[in-house]
């Protein structure tokens, strides 16, 4: 935790005053050159941290696998932790050229679809992990043909997931409502799968353009007791979230939505990962990689979650829902945890 | 130079190797991006973890959302657009039959009078009625002009009925009850609509709106026609044309805009043949609106909400009669309405919610005819707080109250107390207490209907004249209601007890002391404070909606009424009084089922039943009401539009009086069947 605020100070003040920040470069840039210079030990990996930018969650992300590492290395059972180091960058989209040479880095872990795309054509040797990436912008990457060398941890939820929250939260024999884009409607027979697994009932429809989601989600509201939004631009935008929200709580329709904001905004609740969850299951991926596993994992779905519930909304829909760490603990176990 | 921000991660554990302990590894952070200028992110399609991350406006703010049912300070009917659809209702006061304890007379084959527990004549003014948050509560005479809606029942979202007093938030008005009109917002109803209406009587209705969004606007623009030929018995064909505007605009994330803008106007036949003071005639109506809301979010829990509006009304109403000589009087007249109010809400707590507010309100009517050329005006100002706080959990306490202060009145404060008790999940309990007021309209006020000589405008006689200061009616109410709320059966159930005492009744009275210009006919009829009446009774609302497809609406009334007003001074000074008791019908049930069927069919029935009751004044002592409606509808959905076809057959049990009801004076309204078919077209 101290060593994150640290970083972010850091950040701050050298963003703030140029003269400083000047004379850090060359400070960093001497180092540089002395690390270089000094003949890395045999057994030491090199990793790159790489974000796509520097806003806030990347930041959060980093910080997250710093403090989670430290505290997986500190424990005496983790050998392979004492033989690294790691560099962190960002990619904020200028096309400065970079004087690091592509090749001396063992694992290269991305954060966002950005440095993932920048790492899979720089860094073809090293091994890659790409992170806080949507599963949809994973197509290009290669994960199949370069499996255990290549791997994601993705930022979307497993489907299974959201519809045991939905089973842990509503009450009866409950249908469930979907609208699928281009994005998503793959998941069509994934989600009536899972749902017929757990006894859900579903209707969904396929919108392929804009102008067929307002029928679409009359039709979905009138034949569904909850709207499980799953992440496509298409649906979910901002010019189209204030009449699915709206007409979903005038149909007394509660939304469950894919992220925190969309729970401010008047979903009833979301299950998401959050910056910090998914930069403990990065440190973990990256402390087993370390202890000398040889391959990455397939690529996976986020371990950690936080639920965040509007309760302004379920009041108002009165839905009687646990506190969300009830809820959480529920998942949980019901994965086996 | 600003993309390469560089950190490191400390590298940690024990013995550490190539730099010491605890500090970090610094590398320069010159890695970035060069190969950014390669095209291959232009190439990517699929989602940007932004997505995940970005934020989403504030929709479902403090204003926006409704107060659950379980802690509402009072009973709660909600018309919602299922219940409107499966209803097949075509206008809003039919829909508002299904409320328990309300009752609705047609007084010409279109003008409604909607009332909660009787005591109701052609203008029943016992509720404040109010459509987006706007007043559409006559000024005048009172009541609502439902025929003069730019308005479509397709347009609405929901009907919320508050039954009881509820002028702690709504004001003085809100008397026997509150019905607050929802419109869809123009987001949720994209595309093109047209609607078309035909049937027996006469009925024809066109209707089109189109609602569209541009950048952050969403907007809606309506217009509609309506025709009927009104009752078989009577000269009561009318015509109404409308035209409204909604925009609804997105300045930024924390601030809403939403501008209505509405204007109808149509000839209704009126009246009576034989009838002195109500002939037959044509009557113009024009009315029009402008309303702008502002919201401004301070907080996820806190908003500002500013609202101005403005109503008028104008009633182009005279006529002559031949007495023998031509005598010419009428009820035209002109009002406004301003109105504007700032109110702040905010969720202060899980358990602590805050609504509270200030308002101020002027009103204005002239008319020759119903004031003798005069200009009355009335200004209010008010404030007003509601307090919801659940002191522990389940039992919640509202604290209510609004304080008006009206040009030339004594000031009222309308309080109100209610606690809710959760039992338990499925059970609530709520107790109330409220006390409201009705402000004597302008026309009780200063009446001053004279009857001239229409070759010269001489008067003649007075017909209306208000000579005492009105002082406002009041209403004490206590209930106990019972919630019982059943999400897994798809079912809730209300029911309240609940007893009222009325005093201080506006009555209007014959007064043979009111002598006229010229001596002619003593007497007028005026306006006084004098009558008492108490209600007690029982509503039940059932609703249950077991599957998506199927609901069932249920609603029965139970009441008992003693009381009486004055009813007329002779000129000895001897008084005689108006019963009430048979004012209020003792029972009225209504039941609504409706299911969907596979293939686009549904089909779904209505019945009402409401005891004998006299309406008042003009109106008649009515025999059992019994209204059956029948349904068959058919969607067929199609690529680019969507097709609704609906049979309605109206009263298919036959032949029903309302209103009037004097056979030997020729002055009858009978409701006949009525087989209406109506198309509704919705392009995607």
């Amino acid at each position: 935790m101290a060593s994150s605020s640290s970083y972010r100070h850091a950040a701050t003040a050298s963003a703030s005053v140029p003269q400083a920040r000047l004379s850090h470069l060359l400070l960093l840039f001497a180092l540089c050159l002395l690390l270089v210079a000094i003949p890395a030990q045999a057994a030491q990996k090199s990793i790159l941290l790489l974000s796509s930018g520097s806003a806030k969650v990347y930041q959060r992300v980093s910080s997250s696998i710093g403090a989670s590492l430290q505290r997986l290395c500190s424990s005496a059972d983790r050998p392979g932790c004492a033989e690294y180091r790691i560099l962190e960058s960002t990619l904020d989209g200028d096309d400065t050229e970079t004087s690091t040479d592509a090749t001396r880095w063992n694992l290269v872990v991305t954060i966002g679809v950005k440095a993932a795309n920048h790492a899979n054509k720089r860094f073809p040797a090293a091994a890659r992990l790409y992170t806080l990436i949507p599963k949809s912008s994973t197509a290009d990457l290669g994960l199949e043909s370069a499996a255990g060398s290549a791997s994601a941890i993705y930022l979307d939820q497993p489907i299974t997931r959201q519809l045991n929250l939905i089973k842990l939260a509503m009450a009866g024999d409950i249908r469930i409502g979907a609208l699928l884009g281009p994005t998503t409607d793959h998941l069509r027979s994934l989600v009536e799968m899972a749902s017929s697994s757990l006894n859900l009932t579903t209707h969904i429809e396929s919108v392929a353009n804009d102008d067929e989601i307002g029928p679409a989600l009359r039709r979905t509201l009138d034949e569904s007791d909850i709207l499980l939004a799953l992440p496509d631009p298409l649906i979910y935008n901002q010019k189209t979230i204030f009449n699915i929200l709206l007409s979903s709580y005038h149909n007394r329709i509660p939304v469950v939505g894919f992220s925190a904001s969309y729970v401010r905004a008047g979903a009833m609740l979301a299950v998401y990962s959050n910056p910090d969850d998914i930069g403990m299951q990065i440190a973990e991926v990256v402390e087993s990689y370390l202890a000398g596993a040889e391959k990455l994992p397939r690529p996976q779905f986020p371990k950690y979650f936080s639920i965040e519930i509007n309760r302004s909304v379920s009041r108002s829909l009165g839905i009687n829902l646990p506190d969300e760490r009830q809820l959480t603990k529920s998942l949980k176990s019901l994965e086996g945890r | 130079m600003r993309n390469d921000t560089e950190r490191a991660i400390p590298e940690s554990g024990p013995g550490k190797v190539g730099c010491p302990k605890n500090r970090a590894l610094l590398l320069s952070a010159m890695v970035v991006a060069s190969a950014l200028a390669a095209p291959f992110s232009q190439a990517q399609e699929g989602v940007s973890e932004d997505y995940f991350f970005a934020d989403v406006p504030i929709v479902l703010s403090v204003t926006r959302l409704q107060q659950p049912l379980t802690a509402t300070p009072a009973s709660v009917s909600v018309i919602d657009r299922k219940m409107i659809r499966a209803s097949g209702a075509t206008s809003i006061p039919d829909l508002l039959r299904h409320v328990p304890g309300f009752q609705v007379a047609y007084v010409t084959g279109k003008r409604a009078a909607v009332t909660a527990h009787g005591r109701g004549d052609e203008y029943a003014r016992d509720m404040q009625v109010t459509i987006d948050g706007r007043s559409i509560y006559d000024p005048v005479f009172g009541g609502v002009s439902w025929q003069d809606l730019q308005l479509d029942i397709d347009s609405i979202q929901r009907i919320e009925v508050v039954r009881g007093p509820n002028a702690a938030s709504h004001g003085s008005n809100s008397f026997a009850g509150v019905i607050n009109i929802i419109t869809e917002h123009p987001a949720a109803q994209p595309g093109l609509l047209a609607k078309t209406l035909v049937g027996e009587g006469g009925e024809r209705s066109l209707y089109g709106r189109y609602a569209g969004s541009a950048g952050g606007l969403d907007y809606r623009i309506a217009v509609g026609h309506n025709e009927s030929d009104g009752f078989d018995s009577r000269e009561d064909d009318e015509s109404t044309d409308w035209i409204s505007l909604r925009g609804d605009l997105q300045a930024d994330p924390r601030n809403t805009l939403m501008l209505q803008l509405g204007y109808s106007n149509g000839p209704r036949e009126e009246g009576f043949y034989d009838d002195v003071l109500q002939p037959v005639r044509n009557v113009d109506h024009i009315n029009h609106y402008q309303q702008l809301r502002w919201n401004r979010l301070l907080s996820t829990d806190e908003e500002l909400q500013l609202q101005l509006y403005h109503n008028f009304q104008r009633k182009d109403d005279h006529f002559q009669v031949e007495l023998p000589v031509l005598v010419e009087g009428g009820f035209g007249f002109d009002s406004h309405r301003y109105d504007l109010e700032l109110q702040y809400s905010n969720r202060i707590d899980s358990g602590l919610r805050l609504a509270a507010g200030v308002g101020a309100r002027y009103e204005s009517a002239e008319g020759f005819w119903t004031f003798a050329g005069e200009r009355h005006t009335r200004r209010q100002y008010r404030l007003f707080a509601n307090i919801e706080w659940e002191l522990e959990r389940g039992t919640i306490f509202n604290l209510g109250g609004m304080y008006e202060a009206y040009q030339g009145k004594r000031g009222l404060f309308s309080p109100r107390f209610a606690l809710n008790h959760r039992l338990n999940d499925n059970n609530t309990l709520r107790f109330v207490a409220s006390r409201a007021y009705r402000m004597p309209t302008l026309w009780e006020d200063h009446a001053n209907l004279i009857a001239y000589l229409a070759s010269n405008k001489m008067p003649l006689d007075y017909v209306f004249r208000s000579i005492e200061d009105l002082e406002a009616e009041e209403i004490t109410s206590f209930e106990i209601g019972y919630l019982g709320n059943f999400p897994q059966l798809g079912m809730q159930l209300d029911a309240r007890i609940f007893k009222e005492r009325i005093s201080e009744i506006i009555a209007n009275i014959t007064d043979d002391n009111i002598l006229g210009p010229l001596n002619l006919d003593p007497g007028a009829q005026s306006y006084a404070n004098n009558g008492k009446v108490y209600i007690t009774g029982l509503e039940l609302e059932l609703n249950y909606r077991p599957v998506s497809r199927a609901l069932i609406h249920m609603g029965y009334s139970l009441t008992n009424v003693y009381g009486e007003q004055l009813r007329h001074i002779y000129d000895d000074g001897t008084r005689r009084y108006l019963d009430l008791d048979s004012s209020v019908p003792q029972q009225t049930f209504s039941l609504l089922g409706s299911y969907r069927f596979g293939g686009g069919f549904e089909i779904s029935s209505a019945y009402h039943y409401v005891d004998p009751m006299e309406w008042l004044y003009d109106g008649d002592y009515i025999p059992v009401q019994k209204r059956w409606d029948l349904r068959i509808a058919k969607s067929i959905r199609q690529a680019n539009s969507d097709l609704d076809l609906e049979l309605l057959f109206q009263n298919i049990d036959g032949e029903d009086i309302d209103f009037y009801n004097s056979p030997d004076r020729n002055q009858i309204n009978l409701s006949d069947r009525r087989l209406m078919f109506r198309a509704t077209l919705r392009f995607h």
